[in-house]
């Protein structure tokens, strides 16, 4: 499989992992540090397949909506590390985000939704005007698997399905919401089978190989891009961290995390590149500096905007509007 | 009678709900993430006393957990059920407003729907727009709904076991800002306190305060500085907004002259516009004879910022109040 994916693809796909991965790491210094204002990271490392191999298939004027925790990632969608850094900090100068809080209209990054699925919807309005406007943009909704159940979601494939919608739902399966474990809030083995109600394709892939997640979303987009209509993708990882960083963690089985640690689609994927020669030991060792450094210097540049100020914040709102 | 007991509100309402599990066989919990296998403590140890049939996770649909309590309820149940934060409000209002508040009415109270909708306000704490919503305009707008405010474990407790008990649906909304803060001696012996009875947590003669919830705590602390420059004020403590103690608040506003009315909501439509109208309607000739205009702090109409240190700040302080209190003098 891995001989029929662009060389320049492969490598993109290992930069975007390491990007999203090294970003989860520094948000934690962020943290303590004060500059993301006491903020408590929702760590995503050993999730980030699922983004980066989906993004390897989208275009710039596509749409996506992501999880709350692997909303870094978005740099695989365009996004550069400093805008992504700026509004981490309470400094993109566009207006106040944060957190979790990102949103480029530029890259089609929809913006975040504190009542989860509830932008999945938007995701679908965004399909429904791609069609409307005559355009082979798709838009892409990934959500958790406890998200998975809101009724926002089923609205919007009942949309998605009966007016063919160019959208790929995708369910990241990371096995928990909060202490929920899936297997509570759901009746089905194959989260998958969600799709067979609605009448369109729904697969379960092994969400932490992002070679798998980059094949089966690449038909899958394809497939809406032409006028195909929706999917669903179901993809398996595993939230190797609390909920929150801190959080007690009670509701894990011993042993669990060490298993899927095990799993963890990073160290799978660099091993695939070396075994393939597609990068060598030394080509990794480079780009592993260059983004540390560009992440450095991304946040250098963040710190010298001006943080938001209340009053600031008064009139980018038009306050009595 | 029993020696009294330091508690935290978390523990106050804790204890609430399980005094009253074991009174009634019939109470059920759920909500999202409730059994406290996570961090969520107003529902903690509850598995373990009662079991499964008694307490259950929900799956991520707010929609269901208030509709669902609304059947329940009918075919016999009292459930207690929780949305996670009070911005969920509006996924919910259909069920609230119609399920809930409105179809016994309709039917003249021929069947009784005893259901408790509990759901932390969480504002002023950095959660932003989605999550840190103050959402008690959007319910006490509904027909059928008592809305309980608490601001200390004494009141948590005493107001939430008599929620429970009531026959008909009420949304009781602590607040997450207090939830381990201000321990509190409260009487170790059952105790209930009746909805609808404001509490005044301090006497003052020269201006009355009007709040709820966890600005009650800023209005004190304001009082107390006002205090320093002579200006005694009275904190009135709504603790329920529906119903609400109109007649407390006109006997103090008559015997200060003067009323400021604070809430951590959003100003347009808030309640503190209904508060002045019942007063009005109450005593119209009173508003009158007042030694100055009626003033309200509260978040300004813009949204609130997905950032504590901003979110603070467009949320009444006990330095807005001090200030405000004084250019009324
Ligand atoms: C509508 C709504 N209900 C509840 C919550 C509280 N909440 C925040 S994150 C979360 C768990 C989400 O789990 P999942 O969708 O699996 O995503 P994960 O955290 O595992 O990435 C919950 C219940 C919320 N934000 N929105
Ligand atoms: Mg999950």
């Amino acid at each position: 499989m891995i001989e029929q994916v662009p060389k320049d693809i492969l490598q993109k796909m290992y930069r975007d992992m390491v990007t999203g991965r090294k970003l989860d790491e520094f948000f934690l210094k962020l943290a303590a540090s004060g500059d993301s204002d006491k903020d408590v990271p929702h760590r995503g490392a050993g999730e980030e397949a699922v983004v980066v191999g989906i993004c390897a298939n989208l275009r710039k004027d596509d749409y996506i909506k992501v999880t709350t925790r692997t909303r870094h990632c978005l740099t695989a969608k365009g996004m550069s590390i400093k805008d992504v850094l700026a509004t981490k900090s309470y400094r993109d100068q566009r207006g106040v985000g944060g957190h979790c809080n990102y949103y480029d209209h530029e890259y089609g990054i929809i913006p975040y939704s504190g009542t989860l699925g509830e932008d999945v919807m938007v995701a679908t309005g965004a399909a429904l005007a791609a069609k409307l406007r005559n355009t082979d943009r798709v838009a892409v909704a990934i959500y958790g698997d406890a998200s998975g159940n809101r009724p926002s979601i089923h609205s919007s494939m009942v949309f998605a399905s009966a007016w063919k919608l160019p959208i790929i739902f995708v369910i990241q399966n990371n096995q928990y919401g909060m202490g929920t474990s899936v297997r509570k809030s759901y009746a089905i083995e194959d989260l998958s089978d969600r799709a067979k109600g609605f009448g369109f394709p729904g697969k379960t892939v092994d969400g932490n190989d992002v070679l798998e997640v980059y094949e089966v979303s690449k038909a899958f987009i394809e497939r809406a891009r032409e006028g195909n209509g929706p999917a669903l993708i179901a993809a398996e990882t595993y939230r190797l961290y609390g909920h929150y960083e801190g959080e007690g963690q009670k509701y894990r089985p011993e042993g669990e995390a060490e298993e899927w640690s095990k799993k963890d689609p990073l160290p799978r994927y660099t091993k695939q590149l070396l075994d393939m020669n597609v990068l060598t030991k030394s080509d990794i060792e480079k780009l592993d500096h260059e983004i540390e450094a560009e992440i450095e210097e991304s946040m250098n540049f963040a710190r010298s905007l001006p943080k938001w100020k209340i009053e600031d914040y008064h009139k980018n709102c038009i306050a009595e509007l | 009678m029993a020696a009294n007991q330091s508690v935290t509100y978390v523990e106050a309402i804790n204890q609430a709900i399980k005094e009253e599990m074991r009174r009634d066989e019939d109470i059920a919990v759920w909500g999202v993430d409730v059994i406290g296998d996570f961090e969520v403590t107003t529902t903690l140890g509850i598995l373990e006393e009662f079991g499964e049939h008694r307490i259950m996770d929900t799956p991520i649909t707010e929609e269901g957990i208030v509709g669902l309590a609304a059947g329940a309820a009918f075919a016999g149940l009292r459930p207690i059920v929780t949305l996670m934060h009070a911005s969920f409000v509006p996924l919910a209002l259909d069920a609230l407003f119609l399920k809930l508040g409105c179809n016994y009415q309709e039917w003249g109270y021929a069947f009784q729907l005893p259901v408790v909708v509990m759901t932390p306000v969480s504002s002023g704490i950095g959660m932003g727009a989605d999550l840190a919503l103050s959402p008690e305009a959007l319910v006490v707008h509904s027909p059928g709904l008592k809305v309980v405010m608490p601001s200390t474990p004494y009141d948590a407790k005493g107001l939430l076991k008599t929620c429970i008990r009531d026959d008909y649906p009420v949304i009781f909304m602590p607040h997450l800002g207090l939830y381990n803060d201000n321990k509190q001696e409260i009487p170790a012996d059952e105790y209930t306190i009746p909805l609808g009875k404001a509490d005044i947590k301090r006497k003052g003669a020269d201006i009355t305060i009007v709040t709820y919830s966890r600005m009650v705590l800023t209005a004190l602390e304001a009082s107390n500085r006002l205090s320093e420059e002579g200006i005694e004020a009275e904190v009135i403590d709504l603790r329920s907004l529906v119903p609400l103690d109109i007649d407390m608040i006109a006997a103090s506003v008559k015997k200060t002259g003067r009323l400021i009315i604070v809430h951590e909501a959003y100003k347009r439509g808030g309640f503190a516009g209904e508060i002045l109208f019942r007063l009005i309607e109450k005593a119209p000739e009173l508003i009158k004879t007042l030694k100055h205009d009626i003033k309200r702090l509260t978040a300004p109409n813009i949204s609130l910022p997905h950032t504590a240190y901003l979110e603070k700040q467009m949320i009444p302080q006990v330095e807005d109040i001090f200030r405000t209190v004084k250019e009324m003098f």
